[in-house]
């Protein structure tokens, strides 16, 4: 079976093309210069045709000869007609304009997105995702994606991603092709992704093409803005939360472009004061910041360089002076954790069929917990420290190779080196210069190598389209060695009008653990690596479905199932931060998990007026050894049904509404059921005794057995824009829960009125987010 | 990280609260049995039941047989003493011998559980630090270190602090924290504060440790009057007591932590709760502030 797939692998990607006259060129918008992600470019009057890649190329043979016209379309643009009289190859670059929607055009056959080969790809252009309601005005790329089918957000308010019953470590989240590995601010309320800053935003559940491995779940493939070829252009924005400056230009003589994004949580300008005059010798702030940049230069007609940063963090820090400890003393807590990521790419076109790609890249992520304490007058210094970080540097090469129109081989190889400090503490102590205590304790640094080598076959004819592929995963850490062949075969078969059958099976990996302290609400995640002993995590799934296109509609309807294994988890009661001694002896390993679903998406993104309506129903769960007796027990997101709707209506030039409903059954909980005696530590009068059998403790049922009540609300949202003097202001106006609605966050017990003499013990439900109206204000000069 | 939610609340409005509906029936029909036993003190085992949540009917189980067993061989009964304690004055455990619990209540699945004593290790010094550190609110808080050997036999340590009241005449645990890495090996944060510090000797077997950990000066003391205890666990003395320092109620209302439950450790057969053996050392401080 090996052989064969080997065997037919190569016998694709051979020699395929059988004409002699190439098309290739960009598709770039006109006002700025920025590279059109996944514009079509079709022989008008055939289904001939191909959809530009990630850096806005395209390449394709004219399949007969004779005078034809070429159409480049995009949504949201003009389209573009070139007439081609001639047979010789040559370069055609589109420039198209903004202005009228692509349904005004007639396409024959579907758009040709990655969905045509049977992906389960997701894709919302950011334009839109921009004009959607957002939480306290912060537009947020991760939290619009929570309403689309297969995709839970946790906890209530939260830009989290569980996609298809997968954790939200299994989300594979790429940043200009490298991987982040915390995306996410205040504890989940805030993504790290500027909308200003990011061009596209793909999301894949299933069907993964073969480029892309490392985690179980789904890929979430963002590529940053290039910036405007033509002129300069400066961003700034005031919402209740942040604020941002972005500028963008050319440089070079044109030859280079550039896009720079600050944005800076503001309201610790604000805390830090009132706290410190509220509290006397106590302050206390909290503020996060993203870095977007990226740097592009055309180097000549084959060249072209990219050099991309991004930086965030989040810090929060208390200090304690003078008046509240005593004189000379001084104290401070501080927490820090956030991303560094660079990537520097080359992208040569070696000939319009061949464009190899060479990239190197640089992530890393740190969390650090720092205590420190001084009392100048008997000089006394403490300090406790916690450190976790990651540092991952990859050098890749990829290639894609445009043989005949109906065939696209795309490949690949590369290395990643992992450095891990899993968790190291350091706890120092002295007094007038005597060290009492100065000791390093933790898990050590360990070392790791992943390699990878892919190939994917794009093979698209008249009666099926599929990709075909195959990654080999490696991994090698210390005393361990993993090498696994990961198959990947994305199909369909296109029926009568517009509509096609999918299929897809794919099997991954994950050599990166997260793990997560159970804190549930505001839980802090370290990574750690497959070890010897623990090993990667492993996903396969099978899904089905059906594509159908009608008028300015877009229908899906698809049923997977993913079976998960060589899952971890904290042992019941352990915790990570702090740990002297191995964290592998924390762990629960090889948990296994189950998910399936059907999932219903209806999507209009042509016309006036634009959105969508999606159902899903799904089930997973997870089953341990040693957690919950061994027996299954539900996911912790697990959510039965599910019901979004969106709507975007313009309604003037200047003004746009928005409105978005969700609707799901409620999360399962672990529940206090009952209470029982405990032994305590009592206080005696005499040493016989110190244990006390008379406190309650309580008792739970199974794991996640209790279900919480269902979730639901609205938000709206409106924006007005206004073009006047060269510059562009706008407002955004939002509304959040609009009907306030009351959505569970957590449960606990209480006697009902005890002051009223009623002690009976009841269950309450507490909610988190009520109604919350906001504003943000953005002006473009 | 929670004081990064009660910064949240600076700027989010907390919503309400509302009283939800539950089911009672859920409940399994359980004995609940509770000792802990060491050398030279007579067994005394708590017999109670499950209850449901909103259960406020007394737990207690009075008529109940509760047999206890030396190596398989029955030592004899113990007599119901009050409140659903269970104590014989004659039947006392001595190290080397592995004993069990047998429990039978009408309606009830018989409940069964056996432990040992482990080894008893002493303490071999004590060293104060007064005002090595300062709280949050500006007290003082001292430094102890508690010095002894790890033997053969003991694995699992617990310690605890006693302060003297003077004005209730009573022994009071007082809460503690520590950096000692053998403490924080068991992910027992400075935010637990426990009554009691549970550790393993997985970093000192065989030797020689000292431990260090903090109590607080709450009370401002003019001197100190406290006893520290050492004491020794079986595997399952252990673990009950460390998934009891991590056990919050459903009670504690702390919106900014709703917390992932830790369920109680048990080694009963058809029941819940704990037999466990233990040792005990200790030691007492006195000194003038």
């Amino acid at each position: 079976m090996k052989r064969f797939i080997i065997l037919l692998l190569l016998g694709l990607s051979g020699y395929v093309s059988g004409q002699s006259t190439r098309l290739y060129g960009t598709a770039r918008d006109s006002e700025t210069g920025e590279p059109l992600i996944g514009a079509y470019i079709f022989i008008q009057g055939t289904t001939t045709g191909v959809a530009t890649n990630n850096s806005g190329y395209y390449s394709f043979m004219l399949p007969q000869e004779g005078p034809q016209t070429l159409v480049c379309s995009y949504i949201g643009y003009k389209p573009k007609n070139v007439k081609i009289a001639g047979n010789n190859s040559q370069a055609i670059d589109f420039l198209l304009e903004k202005g009228i929607e692509l349904g005004e055009i007639t396409v024959a056959g579907q758009i040709p997105t990655e969905n045509r080969f049977g992906t389960n790809l997701t894709e919302i252009p950011v334009a839109q995702i921009k004009k959607m309601p957002a939480l306290l005005g912060e537009p947020d790329l991760m939290r619009s994606y929570q309403f689309l089918p297969g995709i839970q957000g946790g906890t209530e308010g939260k830009a989290g991603m569980y996609v298809r019953g997968g954790g939200s470590d299994q989300n594979l989240i790429l940043l200009d092709g490298s991987p982040l590995y915390y995306v996410n601010h205040i504890g989940g309320f805030v993504s790290i992704f500027d909308p200003d800053a990011v061009k596209n935003f793909k999301l894949y559940k299933g069907g993964f093409p073969a480029r892309f491995g490392g985690r179980l779940s789904s890929v979430l493939d963002v590529q940053l803005n290039e910036g405007d070829q033509k002129k300069t252009q400066r961003t700034v924005s005031i919402g209740l939360l942040s604020g941002k400056y972005g500028q963008q230009g050319p440089f070079a003589r044109g030859k280079g472009s550039y896009i720079v994004s600050l944005r800076r949580f503001w309201l610790d300008f604000l805390m830090r004061p009132a706290s410190y005059l509220a509290f006397k010798g106590y302050s206390v702030g909290y503020n996060f910041y993203d870095l977007n940049s990226k740097f592009t230069y055309q180097a000549d007609e084959h060249n072209k360089l990219f050099f991309s940063i991004y930086a965030g963090d989040d810090k929060l820090t208390q200090k304690y002076k003078d008046k509240l400890l005593g004189p000379d003393n001084k104290s401070t807590q501080s927490l820090k954790w956030g991303n560094l990521l660079s990537a520097f790419r080359w992208n040569h076109t070696w000939s319009p069929a061949l464009v190899p790609d060479l990239k190197l890249t640089y992530t890393r992520y740190r969390f650090l917990d720092l205590d420190k304490y001084r009392d100048n007058s008997e000089d006394i210094r403490m300090s406790n420290q916690f450190l976790s970080r990651i540092n991952d540097f990859g050098l890749s090469a990829d290639f894609d190779y445009f043989g005949a129109n109906w065939y696209h081989l795309k490949g690949g190889v590369g290395t990643t080196f992992h450095l891990l400090d899993p968790g190291i503490n350091r706890s120092e102590s002295s007094e007038k210069g005597q060290t009492y205590s100065d000791t390093s304790f933790g898990n050590h640094s360990i070392t790791a190598w992943e390699q990878f080598a892919y190939l994917e076959n794009q093979v698209d004819l008249r009666r099926i389209r599929f990709n075909l592929g195959g990654r080999l995963a490696c991994f090698f850490p210390e005393g361990g060695k993993y090498i696994y062949a990961e198959p990947r075969l994305s199909a369909s078969v296109p029926l009568l009008n517009k509509t096609s059958l999918t299929a897809s099976y794919t099997e991954m990996h994950q050599f990166m653990h997260m793990l997560s302290n159970p804190t549930a609400g505001f839980s802090t995640d370290f990574w750690v690596p497959a070890t010897a002993s623990i090993p990667p995590g492993k996903s396969r799934q099978l899904a089905v479905g059906i594509d159908k296109q009608f008028g300015m509609f877009d229908f899906s309807a698809e049923l997977y199932y993913k079976k998960l294994s060589d899952l971890i988890s904290f042992k019941e009661g352990e915790v990570f931060q702090g740990n002297a001694v191995d964290w592998q002896k924390r762990v629960e390993k090889n948990g296994t998990g189950t998910s399936k679903g059907l999932e219903l998406f209806l999507n209009k993104k042509e016309g006036l007026i634009t959105g969508w309506i999606s159902y899903s129903l799904a089930k997973s769960d997870r089953t341990f050894r040693n957690i919950n007796f061994g027996e299954t027990y539900p996911f912790e997101y697990d959510r039965r049904h599910q019901f979004n709707a969106v709507i975007n209506i313009p309604l003037s030039d200047s003004w746009n509404f928005s409105a978005a409903w969700t609707y799901g059954s409620g999360y399962p909980i672990t529940l206090a059921l009952g209470k029982m005696n405990v032994i305590t530590n009592s206080e005696y009068t005499s040493s016989s005794n110190l244990y006390s059998t008379r406190e309650t403790g309580e008792y739970y049922g199974p794991k996640n057995s209790f279900r919480m009540k269902a979730y639901h609300r609205m938000d709206i949202g409106f924006t007005h824009t206004k073009k006047a003097y060269g510059k562009e202001r706008i407002w955004t106006i939002g509304i959040y829960n609009v009907y306030n609605r009351q959505n569970p966050f957590y449960y606990f017990y209480k006697e009902r009125k005890p002051w009223r003499g009623d002690h009976t013990t009841v269950l309450y439900q507490s909610s988190f987010l009520p109604i919350i109206p906001s504003v943000s204000y953005t002006l473009k000069f | 990280m929670r004081q990064l939610y009660i910064l949240f609340l600076l700027v989010l409005p907390v919503s309400c609260i509302r009283e939800v509906e539950m089911d009672t029936d859920q409940i399994p029909k359980q004995l609940v049995v509770n000792c802990f036993f060491t050398e030279g003190q007579a067994f005394m085992v708590d017999v109670s039941r499950l209850a449901a949540y909103p259960d406020t009917t007394d737990r207690a189980q009075t008529n109940v047989t509760v047999k206890i067993f030396a190596d398989g061989n029955l030592l004899g009964q113990l007599p119901h003493t009050g409140n659903g304690l269970y104590s014989n004055k004659n039947i006392v455990p001595q190290r080397g011998k592995a004993y069990s619990v047998e429990v039978s209540v009408p309606g009830y699945p018989t409940a069964t559980a056996t432990d040992s004593l482990p080894a008893k290790v002493p303490i071999r010094g004590i060293e104060l630090r007064r005002n090595a550190g300062v709280y949050d609110d500006g007290l003082t808080y001292d430094e102890i270190a508690v010095a002894f050997k790890d033997t053969i036999g003991a694995n699992y340590y617990g310690l605890m602090n006693y302060d003297y009241g003077t004005y209730s005449q009573k022994w009071w645990p007082s809460h503690m924290f520590s950096s000692d890495p053998a403490i924080v090996a068991e992910g027992i944060s400075l935010s637990d504060y426990p009554e009691f510090l549970i550790f393993n000797d997985e970093i000192f077997t065989g030797q020689e440790y000292k431990l260090r950990f903090n109590v607080g000066d709450c009370c401002d003391y003019d001197y100190i009057n406290s006893i520290i205890y050492l004491e020794t666990y079986t595997y399952s003395g252990y673990h009950y007591k460390k998934r009891l320092l991590k056990h919050k109620p459903y009670t504690y209302q702390d919106p900014f932590e709703p917390y992932e439950p830790v369920p109680l450790y048990t080694n009963i057969q058809n029941g819940l709760g704990i037999f466990a053996g233990y040792m005990r050392s200790s030691r007492k401080v006195v000194t003038e502030n």
